[in-house]
């Protein structure tokens, strides 16, 4: 059987089993995030090599440095939703600042390596023009509107899978060090989002 | 797994758009997986069987193993096949635009119920199959 290069979305939170990560590395802590064990730290490193111009990438790696920039704008439109179904957990609002970062260090990656976003737009909420990323987040606010519990179980779920996508981005690929060193950091960052959320499941549940 | 000479797969891209909508609400992924490139079909299989996963751990088992054992796939996709029929969807597809993305690849811009959506293409084996990751702008 065919194998596919990466296993990505959702589904790999699914397969791992919410929860089931440990959090090994949660040390890059420097942010006044007022939510527990300072989720919302990461700082990524700015690509150091930004005279590569595009000619660092295959195509292949060129292609999932753009999909990933779509991807990264699933986590920030889920967490504004559920931040407005349930404002009085500030875990969404703090994360979702978070996640912008994850885009803007996913948007300067492309930029670095010449990929072309111009025809993307970062700004419309829950809009997805893609339509497996549209039912990825309508899912994941159909089955967070049901209760808080829920809606914090779909942020730990969205940060699982985070990981996992980000590990097969920096093991699989074989990206140049700068691109793996940004990817380390958001996933970094998505190791302390997980701890944030399933401390919330803690005492929600 | 997949068989891309398919008559479907030599259609052109914007009458797959339409064609995979159908298939893919009328429960018949046999047509819709013919139409994709495998990566994008497993990726489909994982986007839209969410919902049936959180709710169903065999389906979910079975999910996590499709790429290893073709049984798993193709209970996997007898069980999506049923979820997306109960959905009772129909969506009406408006197509927009057909870019031409070099010479390999196209997006098609069309609306689905009114709101804007692109699926990409690339081009194997003179087919033109939907791939996820043929959306980046190239020369």
């Amino acid at each position: 059987m065919k194998k596919n290069s990466r296993r990505s979305f959702l589904v790999n939170s699914i397969f791992a089993g919410v929860g089931a990560i440990g959090l090994a590395s949660c040390s890059n802590d420097d942010s006044d995030a007022p939510i527990p064990q300072n989720p919302d730290t990461e700082n990524p490193q700015e690509p150091d090599n930004p005279d590569n111009g595009g000619s660092g990438l295959n195509e292949e790696q060129k292609d999932e440095l753009f999909f990933i920039y779509q991807e990264e704008k699933v986590a920030r439109d889920a967490y504004i939703t559920l931040g407005e179904m349930y404002p009085y957990e500030n875990t969404f609002a703090s994360i979702q600042l978070a996640e912008q970062r994850h885009i803007d260090s996913a948007r300067g990656l492309c930029e670095t390596y010449g990929v072309d976003i111009s025809g993307t737009d970062e700004g419309s909420v829950g809009n997805f023009v893609i339509d497996v990323l549209q039912e990825l987040y309508n899912t994941v606010i159909e089955e967070g509107s049901n209760s808080l519990l829920d809606a914090l179980k779909m942020g730990e779920l969205i940060e699982v899978t985070d990981i996992k996508d980000l590990d097969h981005a920096i093991n699989d690929l074989g990206m140049p060090d700068d691109v793996v060193r940004v990817y380390e950091s958001l996933r970094e960052g998505s190791y302390n989002h997980l701890e944030a959320f399933q401390q919330a499941i803690s005492k929600e549940s | 797994m997949v068989e891309y000479a398919t008559e479907d797969s030599f259609l052109q891209p914007e009458k797959i758009v339409n064609k995979y909508y159908k298939a893919l609400y009328g429960g018949d992924l046999h047509c819709v997986k013919s139409l994709m490139t495998w990566k994008s079909y497993t990726m489909m299989l994982e986007s839209f069987g969410l919902r049936l996963s959180l709710r169903d751990l065999s389906f979910k088992r079975q999910l996590e193993k499709i790429e290893e054992d073709a049984s798993l796939l193709q209970e996997v996709e007898k069980k999506l096949s049923s979820e997306l029929l109960l959905r009772n969807r129909s969506p009406e597809i408006n197509i927009q635009q057909i870019e031409p993305n070099g010479s390999e690849r196209k997006t098609v811009s069309y609306k689905e119920d009114g709101k804007a959506k692109k699926l990409y293409f690339s081009k194997k084996d003179d087919c033109w199959l939907i791939d996820y990751y043929a959306g980046r702008p190239v020369s």
